[in-house]
């Protein structure tokens, strides 16, 4: 084979290439949980949790095992359930920037995250792809989610949280919206969810004798791994965390929900994101301004309306 | 479990022993048959349905199929012939289905090198007309030229999960480079390989 007949293929078929890692840890994590698989029952409840959990961070995994703290009924491992109670802490007590990546892989007959429903004809799977990056010192936040079958959305807050800026590909425009402070807390509490990584912490603290999931610990590799199991909740059939022993940070987590896989990967020390071009949004997207004429100074955009 | 090396190049291990693995429930060993063959079934998903995402949904599906029916193959030397035959019919039903709901194929994304480096992108055009050409050579040719270019595998290997024999190989290397020349000279270019 002539090399650079070679070299010119390998480069024609590079971009199918770019997501190799994240698709390998998705299939793997299909392939673990499919072992453990359950037949489903209470969709509807569990539907209602992922949702609210949709793009959070960390606290993903923190939402959904404790919202089955209180659903299902079974006493943890105490001495796993405190390992992953401290891990959960020191990932939460993490100040910089932190980058979480998530790939959902929904199954066809899916109704979450809203996509495009997938036609009989079409592949199995659709795939959601959201980045999350959060300043856990002064709170700025940016997520990119990227939708099969309907493009790029962007947005970020700021450190000063008085600007929403979100960005479609869809329509190329930029759009800033005026925030109140509680609208920005809302925003954030849902973007990365800290405070729902607290609920569990607090669960957990409790160790109340009715919680009923099991937490198994064990070593895979260089990280710590625990595996939580849920007896009665038929649609959750796993989800797997693992930290890192060194700092006792969270590295990984996967869900498996029915059919869909969800994986997340998180990065500490990431880098920053100071605005929304920091993201990769064109510059030359029209910028289309919700709030009044901009008091006091802007934190990521200019104020002009349009430009 | 049996390994190969070759000069300075790491040990290779085999595909059979890597599929015992799997079947024996090793995380690695399907992370290792899914970094060797990924490449190669995406892009024969690509080259049918003519759309990236598409093709690594498909892509997984084949994986996943395979996991599945692992205990079912026969031949563990022969796991890559039997993903690509799978990874066949995986497309082949694709197609089946989008035909049915009256949709064509897609037109192929020829854009596939990232527009923002300019030198990329200045190769693009060139790397489009290249994907066409491939596309119009056929399956067995297409396939030998992928395999060999994407898998990064010695002929011996190659010819094995090709199911051809030595000579066979080159030959169906010879006739696609020579195919692809002719179409070269038709369009009025000349490949780079040439």
């Amino acid at each position: 084979m002539n090399d650079r007949l070679k070299e010119q293929v390998k480069r024609l078929y590079q971009p199918l290439r770019r997501r190799h890692d994240a698709l390998r840890e998705s299939l793997l994590a299909s392939l673990e949980t499919a072992a453990k698989a359950t037949p489903p029952t209470n969709r509807k409840h569990i539907m209602k949790i992922i949702k609210i959990t949709f793009a959070s961070g960390i606290a993903a995994a923190a939402l959904i095992a404790a919202s089955l703290l209180i659903v299902n009924h079974t006493a943890p491992t105490v001495s796993a359930a405190e390992a992953l109670q401290r891990v959960l802490e020191d990932s939460e007590a993490y100040r910089g920037w932190m980058h979480v990546t998530m790939i959902w892989r929904c199954a066809r007959k899916s109704s979450w995250p809203p996509l495009t429903k997938p036609a009989a004809g079409d592949s199995q799977w659709r795939t959601v792809e959201v980045d999350v990056f959060r300043n856990t010192i002064d709170g700025a936040y940016a997520m990119d989610v990227l939708r099969e079958g309907m493009g790029r959305e962007v947005e970020y807050i700021g450190p000063l949280r008085q600007e929403l800026v979100q960005y479609s590909s869809a329509t190329n425009k930029i759009l800033i919206k005026r925030l109140t402070p509680m609208d920005a807390q809302a925003k954030l509490d849902q973007g990365f969810g800290q405070s729902t990584a607290k609920g569990l912490i607090n669960q957990l603290q409790y160790q109340r004798p009715e919680q009923r999931f099991q937490v198994a610990k064990s070593r895979d590799g260089a990280n710590d791994r625990f595996d939580l199991s849920f007896q009665d909740a038929k649609h959750f059939r796993s989800i797997t965390i693992w930290a890192d022993p060194a700092n006792n940070r969270i590295r990984k987590m996967s869900s498996q929900f029915n059919k869909d896989t969800a994986t997340s990967v998180y990065e500490y020390d990431a880098r920053p994101i100071n605005d929304i071009y920091d993201l990769g949004v064109p510059r030359d997207a029209k910028i289309v301004e919700e709030k009044e004429a901009a008091t006091s100074g802007s934190t990521s955009q200019p104020t002009t309306k349009t430009k | 479990m049996a390994i190969s090396s070759k000069g300075g190049d790491p040990p290779r291990v085999e595909d059979q022993d890597l599929v015992s693995a799997a079947l024996a429930g090793d995380r690695q060993a399907c992370g290792a048959l899914y970094d060797r063959y990924a490449p190669l079934i995406r892009a024969i998903c690509f080259d049918r349905t003519g759309d990236v995402s598409q093709s690594e949904d498909l892509c997984q599906d084949v994986f996943l199929k395979a996991h599945e029916k692992l205990a079912q193959l026969r031949d563990r030397r022969k796991f890559g012939a039997w993903l690509i035959a799978i990874t066949r019919l995986t497309c082949r039903d694709w197609l089946r289905r989008s035909r049915r709901r009256n949709l064509r194929r897609a037109d192929v994304d020829l854009a596939l090198v990232p527009q923002d480096d300019p030198d990329e992108a200045g190769c693009n055009d060139g790397l489009a007309q290249l994907h066409e050409w491939l596309l119009r050579l056929p399956d067995k040719e297409r396939l030998a030229i992928q395999v060999c270019c994407l898998l990064e595998e010695p002929p011996e290997r190659a010819r094995g999960i090709l199911n051809l024999s030595r000579s066979g190989l080159y030959a169906v290397l010879e006739r696609a480079k020579k195919r692809l020349k002719r179409l070269a000279t038709a369009s009025g270019r000349m490949i780079s390989h040439e």
